[in-house]
């Protein structure tokens, strides 16, 4: 095995973010406005991606976020522990117009800081902020107040986002990017006896016997 | 739009067999209900804590669990219980067999984190302590290298390695495998070397016919040096758990509903409407229908299952010393006596690289053909009992029905696939395939799953298609 060594400047650092929240509060249309920058009203749940990538410029480095989606899993509480595991960053996603959202985002965090791993970066997103734009503050069941004191006391970052308009979007991803604990992923890349890529392999036959 | 409540496959189990027809149903655009009353993923194939493992005494085809810990070292345990992946039938996956051919080709391995094993090691004799065993070779090196072998054996190994290699098909010759091998000069501590190393047998040579004895030999062969030396991969946090959650995943991603941890309260097959109903306590109760049924053997009555193979024995230790100070993950064979009757006992040996146990920990797993056998090559392998944790004995049966509620009758008429439990031997493509011969049956399909879009592409062309439409050049973003 060679001497560890730094990356090339400008490899990008993979990074997995999870997406946590209830059922419809626009946890897939956060990614696909992320992503794709785009919006598609009433969308049906998300099929046929395991995950989404997508690069964020942080001084002089390059995050790739490799976005998980959760495919519907929450819906019953099913989620799998792979789902989690080796998470550096994950976005709890409630609506602001649904207080039952914001409990269920708090025992969301609850289990990230159980299941995941143990410094994940976590960001709260109050969604869906362009319906109080339109239709004002009497549509609101979460006052941001109460929901930037409860990320404070829980060690969040918070947003207020709209994957409709985009308000917010590219700040969380910008954000959380920032906090990503860079040194620890480059040690633990250079780590000796590293695990298996299937996908790295050359599929040409064992060298070792052709004789 | 479509009733929410109807599916066209209802899956009951989300052990490896059940999670591959389920990711393979809806990769072809079936709706899929999938079903574990369980909280955790993988039925009989479940990575447990310590604390969830310890208070069963069954799962699945893993009966008569009898749990024994270490007085002086149960609350340290208690304590550790969430570090801990304990899977009583560990498999391991060759570099070139059908499972990791189906994770590399799909991409469903993307997300899976694989180890090599460091050696697999021969125990002949009598003598206790891993330091007896003798290294099967994992490569032209290695047999060069032993210290094991004279001169003349070294030759004879390496001449037989190469003819092996070189062959299309299994010589047809009639008779054993241990016939075979002693044609080929190949006897004694190199039979055993040969019959429960490279070709991983449990049964004894002269009773392995020559073409299943070459048959694993040769995908022994194959699968070394694919990604190292070895030709064995684990995964970690448990290598059927694992799977079963990788393949549950591409089930959801296609549009798979899962409820895992809810009480399942009936499974009734409707014949005047011709659907499947089950109720789900969701609190409350709620009624789903579907159209087929596919179940592992825990939720049907024995007459009915299919699954055959007599019982093996097993036990899973932790330990805090290592069967050889230099190997963390290994596999361990103890022959049966030279003398006697009776099978291999083949063990799993781990260490917290592979995430199943706390640091300073092992976990071996013990599989033989009687509880006598296991013994043995437990008092062999681990000689001091003050470095035994904890020890897990159960008796693996693979025809083992009803162990899950509800049972489902089968009624005639009603489509329903029932998929076999995990079987004894070590390698999981017998799994896979037994998956794969039931899909073909099913549909005349030869492939489970195609492979799953590569977000990296998607991504390329996303990006292409937006500069397109911007008429600029790329985004800064891109490398």
């Amino acid at each position: 095995m060679s001497a560890p060594q730094p990356p090339a400047a400008g490899t990008p650092v993979q990074v997995k973010l999870v997406l946590l929240g209830q059922a419809a509060v626009g946890k897939s249309s956060l990614v696909l406005r992320f992503v794709r920058n785009e919006f598609q009203e009433n969308r049906e749940p998300t099929i046929g991606a395991a995950f989404l990538t997508q690069k964020c410029k942080v001084d002089d480095k390059i995050v790739k976020f490799e976005i998980w989606d959760t495919a519907g899993q929450e819906r019953f509480h099913s989620l799998a522990p792979m789902y989690y595991r080796n998470a550096l960053a994950a976005i709890v996603v409630y609506d602001v117009t649904s207080a039952q959202s914001f409990d269920k985002a708090k025992s969301w965090v609850k289990e990230l800081q159980l299941q995941g791993s143990p410094n994940v970066v976590i960001a709260l997103a109050g969604n869906k902020i362009d319906i109080i734009k339109s239709e004002g503050e009497g549509a609101r069941e979460v006052p941001a107040d109460e929901a930037q004191a409860y990320a404070n006391e829980a060690g969040l970052l918070f947003f207020e986002t709209s994957a409709k308009d985009g308000t917010g979007v590219e700040a969380i991803f910008n954000d959380i990017a920032k906090k990503i604990p860079f040194e620890q992923i480059l040690a633990k890349a250079n780590a000796p006896r590293q695990g298996v890529n299937l996908h790295e392999a050359q599929p040409t036959p064992p060298q070792n016997c052709a004789c | 739009m479509a009733d929410p409540n109807h599916f066209d496959v209802l899956v009951l189990g989300t052990g490896v067999a059940e999670s591959l027809l389920a990711a393979a149903y809806a990769r072809k655009g079936h709706t899929i209900l999938h079903l574990d009353a369980r909280p955790h993923y993988g039925a009989a194939s479940a990575a447990l804590s310590f604390h969830d493992l310890t208070s069963l005494s069954t799962l699945g085809c893993y009966t008569d669990l009898r749990h024994a810990t270490d007085p002086d070292h149960a609350t340290w345990l208690a304590n550790k219980s969430r570090e801990f992946a304990l899977e009583l039938n560990p498999k391991l996956l060759y570099a070139r067999g059908s499972v990791v051919d189906l994770f590399a080709t799909t991409g469903v391995g993307r997300h899976l984190d694989f180890k090599l094993t460091e050696a697999t090691r021969v125990h002949r004799g009598t003598a206790p302590g891993g330091d007896q065993a003798l290294l099967v070779p994992a490569s032209k090196e290695d047999v060069f290298a032993s210290k094991d072998l004279s001169l003349a054996d070294k030759r004879r190994l390496m001449r037989f390695f190469t003819t092996s290699m070189a062959m299309d098909a299994p010589p047809a010759t009639e008779g054993s495998f241990a016939d075979y091998l002693t044609q080929n000069g190949l006897t004694g501590a190199l039979q055993d070397v040969f019959v429960h190393g490279v070709a991983l047998s449990r049964t004894p040579g002269s009773s392995l016919p020559v073409a299943e004895g070459m048959a694993r030999a040769h995908k022994y062969l194959q699968s070394m040096g694919r990604f190292g030396a070895s030709p064995f991969l684990l995964a970690q946090y448990g290598v059927g758990a694992e799977v079963a959650q990788a393949l549950c995943r591409v089930a959801a991603v296609y549009a798979g509903v899962y409820i895992l941890g809810r009480p399942i309260t009936s499974v009734l097959w409707d014949a005047d409407a011709q659907v499947w109903r089950v109720k789900v306590d969701l609190d409350p109760a709620q009624e789903f229908t579907a159209k087929r049924l596919v179940t592992n053997p825990g939720h049907i009555t024995a007459a009915s299952s299919a699954s055959v193979g007599a019982p093996t024995y097993g036990a899973l230790v932790v330990t805090q010393r290592p069967v050889r100070e230099d190997t963390g993950l290994g596999i361990y064979v103890v022959p049966p006596p030279a003398d006697g009757e009776g099978e291999a006992v083949q063990v799993v040996h781990a260490c917290s690289e592979l995430k199943v146990c706390p640091d300073g920990t092992f976990v071996v797993h013990f599989r033989g053909s009687s509880e006598a056998d296991v013994d043995r090559a437990m008092a062999l392998l681990l000689p001091c009992p003050e470095d035994i944790l904890h020890t897990t004995r159960f008796v693996h049966r693979p025809n083992a029905a009803g162990s899950d509620e509800p049972v489902v009758s089968a009624a005639d008429g009603a489509p329903m696939t029932v998929v076999s439990w995990p079987t004894a031997d070590l390698d999981m493509d017998v799994d896979l395939d037994a998956v794969l011969d039931m899909w073909r049956a099913e549909t005349g399909l030869d492939t489970l799953l195609e492979p799953l879009p590569n977000p990296d592409e998607e991504q390329i062309v996303a990006e292409a298609q937006q500069v397109q439409a911007e008429g600029l050049e790329e985004p800064a973003t891109s490398a």
